[in-house]
């Protein structure tokens, strides 16, 4: 079995509101899979599927070898989940959540302390064990999140969005935990909107309004969807740049798909932007703002993402 | 793994409650501050009421009445008046709730067998506490009459008609008091299954749920381990409202403390079991609350035998009142309290929540399903 999710045409209705739609993808084992898509574009909802929580409405989702529709008590055994919202207990020390959650997967005795001690290690949280949940500042909490929801050694653990609100240095750590587990066999199926995450992922799954839009690794996906150059400006002043860009692209003067504020600089994306640098340099001075430094540059993911989703 | 899984959430509901001082505060203490406050306002005939007395006979015998009638301090003795002016003026101004005037010739006519007659003069402003007043005011008197002079009860009169409670066998003091705060004790201790319920809401707003339900704990493990920490945290509850009920009211305890805390536990199993029920269709803690409070507390004191007899005759009252687990227990905490009577008297209504809570529990429990909304 070299799968360890197979969906084939998943669809869930909310009444009238389609959330997925015929959705098909496999998640090899072993692997780092990224799940992405904007908010309320299925992602959560395909999670709950996936774990047995809701039945879809059609389709088949094969989870470890088995139907997670007819048997989702035995597979849960083997799967690990930490929700989008906060999924610890504010009120109980490190360790008792570890204790509660380590019963909860009905491990006792040495197993027990064997598994809690190999958490603290991993998340870093020795020394920390009678600390409170809710005082632990937010990367802690989260790889604690984490270290609870693999307490079971689970063959395959969902991460619904479990970065967001982390610093950059927590995220990093985290990632690093994820590398480590998927070396010891572990698949994780993870959701982000985070787009520098998504290029550390093995495979990844584009989902936008409950369809999937693109899928493969993160190079196959640059090449497959990404006809076009990216320009990179940092203007003076980026805000009034693109202003002045898109509406050049509007009365066709700028033959472009895409422009877009990235933090202070500029993303310029279309087919030919290399034989049109000129002519942009040259209407940013004309209206007074310093171009600075232009450089064609390779796609990101989220170069991408943007240029498709719309 | 059944057990194992079920007391690890025993474990961790114990830690949620002691460690919430809201949670903690609403099981085990609210009871009996509820309990004080209801008693008040339900037991109209508890109060203590100030007397001013115009003594215009001044014997012993009318000393001897005073004495009586101020002996267990209900009434309290204010003031001696020394004229009709000085009774209303402390009536207006507050002094008093009651004056009392003993005419000229009250001792001897007490003593030789005549019919005499008292007066009593009330502040009409509350007329239900000035009922109350009245009424005790002539309980006394009778009692006066009867014990003290070895007269007819009816010898001395009050020149207010008043009713006077027949003698009750198992409340001879005929204060609706004793039969009040068992009942209400029975009434208060809704709260651990409110607690409860709410704790259950609660998991579903906080989205702890949602990271427990990935786990293989079951449904009846998960409010099993739950049901088990309230009703021993309520436990604590009922043994501090009956703490307050026997040495604050002073009601008597004629039954056995371990029947009365074993009934509470089906009480709860009932209640706690509607809780189930309930938290099945609501995802916040305020309209858990607020069901909780409609369906448990209000018909307490409509229907439930409280504040008036349940009539046996009437099927549609019947009807209303039995599928209520506070029907059974307000009278299961009575029989215990003033009757003292065991299990052997007390099955019917025990049997009762029996079924009531097993009823709930497994309809409860097919509706709540490890599900997300």
């Amino acid at each position: 079995m070299e799968n360890a999710i197979v969906a084939h045409d998943l669809t869930k209705h909310f009444g009238r509101f389609t959330a997925v739609d015929h959705i098909t993808f496999r998640v090899p084992r072993g692997q780092i899979f990224g799940f992405l898509g904007p908010n309320g574009s299925g992602k959560t909802t395909t999670i709950r599927i996936l774990l047995g929580l809701m039945k879809p409405t059609a389709g088949l989702a094969e989870v470890l070898g088995m139907d997670i529709t007819r048997q989702p008590e035995r597979v849960r055994a083997h799967l690990g989940y930490m929700s989008q919202r906060f999924s610890l207990y504010n009120d109980l020390t490190v360790i008792e959540n570890l204790r509660f959650f380590g019963r909860a997967y009905g491990l006792h005795g040495d197993k027990l302390r064997a598994q809690i001690d190999f958490v603290l290690q991993m998340a870093g949280l020795v020394g920390r064990e009678r600390q409170y949940a809710r005082l632990l500042a937010g990367g802690w909490r989260q790889r604690l999140a984490l270290g609870a929801a693999i307490m079971h050694t689970p063959q395959l653990v969902f991460l619904d969005e479990p970065t967001a609100g982390v610093d950059p240095v927590s995220r990093r750590m985290f990632w690093d935990l994820l590398y480590r587990l998927t070396s010891e066999g572990m698949t994780i199926f993870v959701t982000t909107h985070y787009m520098d995450e998504a290029e550390h992922c093995n495979q990844l799954a584009f989902i936008h309004n409950g369809h999937i839009i693109a899928e493969g690794t993160p190079s196959e996906i640059k090449e497959r969807m990404m006809h076009g150059q990216v320009l990179e400006l940092s203007p003076g002043d980026p805000a009034r740049a693109v202003g002045l860009l898109r509406a050049a692209q509007s009365d066709g003067r700028l033959q472009a798909d895409e422009v877009a504020l990235y933090g202070l600089s500029v993303h310029v994306i279309g087919a030919d932007i290399a034989g049109q640098q000129a002519t942009i340099l040259e209407m940013l001075r004309a209206e007074g703002i310093d171009p600075g430094l232009a450089l064609l540059i390779p796609p990101s993911l989220e170069d991408v993402f943007i240029a498709n989703v719309r | 793994m059944f057990i194992s899984r079920t007391f690890a959430i025993f474990r961790k509901e114990v830690r949620h409650i002691v460690r919430d001082v809201r949670v903690l505060f609403l099981v085990t203490l609210a009871p009996a501050f509820l309990l004080l406050m209801l008693s008040y306002v339900f037991s109209l005939d508890y109060q203590h009421s100030k007397v001013a007395v115009l003594d215009w006979d001044k014997s012993a015998v009318s000393r001897d009445f005073i004495a009586q009638i101020t002996a267990d301090g209900d009434f309290t003795l204010k003031s001696y008046l020394s004229d009709y002016a000085g009774a209303e003026a402390s009536l207006l101004a507050g002094d008093a709730d009651l004056a009392l005037i003993i005419p000229r010739g009250f001792g001897e006519d007490a003593r030789a067998g005549r019919a005499t007659q008292l007066q009593a003069l009330v502040d009409g402003m509350n007329p239900l506490s000035a009922r109350n007043a009245i009424a005790q005011l002539s309980a006394r008197t009778s009692a006066f009459a009867a014990m003290r002079l070895g007269q007819s009860g009816a010898l001395i009169t009050l020149a207010k008609t008043a009713d006077v409670h027949g003698r009750a066998w198992y409340n001879p003091a005929i204060k609706t008091l004793y039969s009040m705060v068992p009942g209400l004790l029975a009434v208060v201790m809704f709260m651990p299954a409110m607690a409860f319920t709410l704790a259950l809401a609660r998991e579903k707003e906080t989205g702890s749920f949602e990271g427990l339900i990935a786990t293989p704990v079951r449904g009846f493990e998960y409010l099993g381990g739950k049901l088990l920490a309230y009703t021993l945290a309520g436990m604590v509850g009922a043994l501090v409202a009956t703490l307050v009920a026997v040495f604050w009211f002073q009601v008597p305890f004629r039954g056995d403390l371990g029947t009365l805390l074993a009934m509470t536990a089906l009480y709860f199993f009932a209640t706690m079991s509607a809780g189930i029920l309930i938290a099945n269709f609501v995802t916040s803690q305020q309209t858990a609350m607020t069901i909780f409070l409609l369906a448990f507390f209000l018909p307490s004191f409509f229907i439930s035998g409280l504040t008036q007899p349940i009539n046996t005759t009437s099927l549609t009252s019947m009807l209303t009142s039995m599928p209520v687990p506070q029907t059974h227990f307000i009278a299961i905490a009575r029989a215990i309290f003033l009757k003292g009577l065991g299990w052997d008297g007390l099955w019917e209504p025990a049997l009762a929540l029996v079924v009531l809570g097993s009823i709930m529990f497994t309809a409860g429990m097919l509706l709540f399903k490890k599900k997300v909304s």
